[in-house]
Parts: structure tokens; C-alpha cells; sequence
């Protein structure tokens, strides 16, 4: 099974990896960081591996316990890397932040559908696609989304960054305690409920014909800088 | 422990009133980095709490040993210490020697902070409780010690800290009740287990809208 993981990552990443020589700009950083989700995530599949075997197999205290925090400490450091050394724009931060995120669910997905495939159905699918994929994409686009405020002042560096780490941790071990629960339904609904209202707010955004993704800030980064 | 999983889905509750209407009031009117991350730190609380309600309400039992509430209730803290420390001190604090006595008062807050930790190490807890609650305590004695300096801070040039100060004291006091909530917890006592988290409950709805009045001086 192990080696199967990594003929899916082959599977998946090669294409992806072959078409960046043909994309160019926001495209290309954007499907790049969606290569580093994929890779993330199978690094994370390795480390969660041993975790369960070290702890005999007992899914719920490992899913609840030490998985979000492997898995949103890993999904962070590229979207870190990015904020410290390349850009903290907003726009940007939360582009590739998402990207990210969905780059890991998408082999997540392909991993745990592969491990239990003969229960696997089209309700499965669907709450993968529509909860765990969005949980994975919105915890990583919160620490993108917040660094670019910490990324405002030096003295918010460490503390803010560990504190932002740390919320996308609970968050993800909220979600992972609901679906385990007598009513996964519940952490099914959780991104959903929380993906929504900012549907709602970037559409009002762009209806207004504001540049900017979400208006806490009241930041604007125009398109044509960022693309410099 | 049923009476625990009460107090916790009312701080929980209560929290997320905070945070979103924190929320609410930084998407009508762009709002100063300091007040998102206080609104972020309640969020924090809010979800931290939600997640002891749910592991309390599968497991019908609380945490045995480490656990991400651990780390939730450590980052709501540090989001109050990054506020405080990167976006506030600053401002009030220019490193002049006349401010240094406010600064030595200030470290009666950590004091404080620290001194609450004694009963929890001295208490039968497992040593992975005291040292959880040990490093949470860590990072509440730098908040405080800034909550603390912020209140007593004569403020001369913008009278931009002088306009937080009922935060302040109710952030002090939010870090009074959760220390003794530790206390209570390793101590078993119920009674006073639901008191306080029915207070914390209160301060933690109320964290925002006070700051946010506070706020709304800045402008002015």
C-alpha cells in the first residue's frame, strides 16, 4: 500500500510538475504551490504513519491529537517561506495559501480513498469534496490570509505566527472531532458554514469593484503591481 | 464531568457572540491591527472551548494528558501578548527612565501569574498537566504584565492607551479566572469550577465590545 501512495503522488505530481514550464506568472506560482500541497502531503502521510503505528493504531486520539498538528505545521511552511521571503501580499498570500491547502487534500483524498476503497461511495466523495478538501484549503488560507498582517511589523513576527499556527491546529482538530463523532454530518457542515460568508463577502467585494480579496484591512493591491 | 461540558459550551458560546460580532465590526469599517488580533484571540478561546465541548461529549470524559486544547488556550494568550507587545506597547512606552516605575509595578501582573502555578504543581495532577498548564502560564505572564502597564500607563501623547483601559482590566481579570479554573480543575472543585467559568463565560463576551468602544476614541 505505502508504495502505492507514491505511484498516485507520481501519478499526480509529474503532470503538474512537467506543465510549469509552460505557464507563465500568477498561473504558474499558483500550480507550483499546488505541487508543494501534494508534496506536503506526502511527507505528512509518512509522519502520520509512524505516529499511528506508534500509538497501536488508536485513530480518534491521533486524529484528534497529533495529525492536525503534523499536517497544518507542514501546509504552513511553504505558505511562510512565501510570506517572509517572496511576498506578503495579500492577494497573493491567500492565492497560493489556497493553493496549498488544496494541493494537499487532493492527494489526501486519493490516499484514504485507496485505503478503504470497497466502502468508499458517491456520499464519501461528496464529503470529501465538500468538507475536507474546503477544511484543509481554509485552515491554510487563514495563516496566509493572517500573515499578511503579521507580516505588517518585525516585532508580531514569532509570536503572531506561532498564534495564527496554532488556531489553524485547533480548528483542523475540531473538524477531525466532529466527523469521528455520532453525528459527522456536523464536521461535514463546519467548512461549509464557514466557507460561505466569504463567498458572500468577496462577492459584495467584487460587486462593489473593489481589488482587494477580504476587506478587513482595507488594504487595495492592484492587480498590475502584483503581477511586477 | 457533564457540569464542566455546561461551563465550557457557555464560554464557547458566549466567545464566538465576541468574536463574531469582532468579526462584524472589522468588515464595516477597517479596524486597527491591534483590535483584529483582540478579536482573533476570542476567536481562539471560542474554538478552543468548542473543541474541550466535543471531545468532552464523544469521550464523556475531559483530556487525559496533552491535548490540542492545550495549545488553543496557549495561542489565545500569545495572540493577546502579540497584540499588546507588537502592535501597542510602542506607542504608550518610549523606553524613557520616567516611565521605569510603571514598568516595575508592572511586573506585579506576571507575579501573579506565576504564583498561580504553585498550586497546580503542588496539586496530584499528571506532570503532563503541569507542565501544559506551566508554558500556558508562561505566555499568560508576558500578556499580563502588558495588560497591567497598559492600564497604569500615564498617557501623554495620543491618549491611545488611556482609551483602552477597561480592556485591559478585563483582560487582567480574564487571566485571574483562568488560572483559577486550572486550579479548580486540578482540585476538583465543582462548585467553584462552575462559578468561574460561568464568569470567564461573561468577560470572554465582553473582551470585544469593550475594546471596540475604546477603540472607537482613537478616530476621534
Amino acid at each position: 500500500m505505502d508504495s502505492l501512495n507514491y505511484i498516485l503522488f507520481i501519478c499526480m505530481a509529474v503532470p503538474i510538475g512537467l506543465c510549469l514550464f509552460l505557464l507563465e506568472g500568477k498561473v504558474r506560482q499558483t500550480m507550483v504551490y499546488v505541487l508543494i500541497g501534494i508534496c506536503c502531503c506526502m511527507f505528512v502521510s509518512e509522519i502520520n504513519g509512524l505516529i499511528l503505528n506508534h500509538f497501536d493504531h488508536n485513530m480518534f486520539h491521533v486524529t484528534t491529537v497529533y495529525t492536525p498538528i503534523t499536517e497544518e505545521l507542514i501546509k504552513a511552511i511553504p505558505v511562510l517561506f512565501f510570506a517572509y521571503a517572496i511576498s506578503s501580499k495579500k492577494s497573493r498570500l491567500l492565492n497560493i495559501s489556497l493553493a496549498t491547502g488544496i494541493g494537499f487534500a487532493l492527494l489526501e483524498n486519493i490516499i484514504i480513498l485507496i485505503d478503504d476503497i470497497e466502502s468508499v461511495t458517491i456520499w464519501w466523495a461528496l464529503g470529501r469534496g465538500f468538507a475536507s478538501s474546503l477544511m484543509h484549503a481554509l485552515c491554510t488560507a487563514a495563516v496566509g490570509y493572517g500573515m499578511s498582517f503579521i507580516t505588517q511589523r518585525r516585532k508580531l513576527a514569532i509570536s503572531g505566527t506561532f498564534s495564527l499556527l496554532l488556531l489553524a491546529i485547533t480548528v483542523h482538530a475540531i473538524f477531525n472531532c466532529l466527523v469521528q463523532s455520532d453525528y459527522p454530518v456536523l464536521g461535514l457542515l463546519l467548512p461549509v458554514v464557514s466557507y460561505i460568508p466569504l463567498i458572500i463577502i468577496q462577492f459584495r467585494i467584487r460587486r462593489k469593484g473593489k481589488q482587494k480579496p477580504l476587506p478587513e484591512s482595507g488594504e487595495q493591491f492592484p492587480e498590475e503591481q502584483e503581477s511586477k | 464531568m457533564n457540569y464542566y461540558l455546561i461551563v465550557n459550551a457557555a464560554i464557547c458560546v458566549l466567545s464566538m457572540v465576541g468574536f463574531v460580532y469582532g468579526l462584524c465590526t472589522s468588515l464595516k469599517k477597517k479596524k486597527p491591527l491591534y483590535y483584529i488580533m483582540i478579536v482573533a484571540s476570542v476567536g481562539t478561546t471560542a474554538f478552543t472551548r468548542l473543541l474541550e465541548v466535543l471531545y468532552m461529549w464523544i469521550t464523556n470524559e475531559y483530556f487525559n494528558g496533552f491535548h490540542i486544547g492545550i495549545l488553543g488556550a496557549f495561542a489565545t494568550f500569545l495572540f493577546i501578548f502579540t497584540a499588546n507587545y507588537g502592535a501597542m506597547d510602542t506607542i504608550g512606552d518610549d523606553g524613557s527612565a520616567r516611565l521605569k516605575k510603571y514598568r516595575l509595578i508592572a511586573l506585579a501582573a506576571p507575579a501573579v501569574a506565576a504564583g498561580s502555578f504553585v498550586p497546580v504543581a503542588m496539586s496530584d495532577a499528571g506532570l503532563s498537566t503541569k507542565i501544559s498548564f506551566g508554558v500556558i502560564c508562561l505566555v499568560m505572564m508576558a500578556s499580563s504584565y502588558f495588560n497591567l502597564k497598559h492600564l497604569i500607563l500615564p498617557d501623554v501623547d495620543y491618549g491611545i492607551i488611556k482609551c483602552i483601559r477597561g480592556y485591559n482590566l478585563l483582560m487582567l481579570v480574564y487571566s485571574l479566572l483562568f488560572s483559577a479554573e486550572q486550579i479548580a480543575l486540578v482540585y476538583d472543585q465543582d462548585i467553584l469550577l462552575y462559578v468561574l467559568g460561568s464568569m470567564l463565560a461573561v468577560v470572554s463576551a465582553l473582551i470585544v465590545p469593550v475594546l471596540k468602544k475604546g477603540a472607537a476614541k482613537w478616530t476621534v
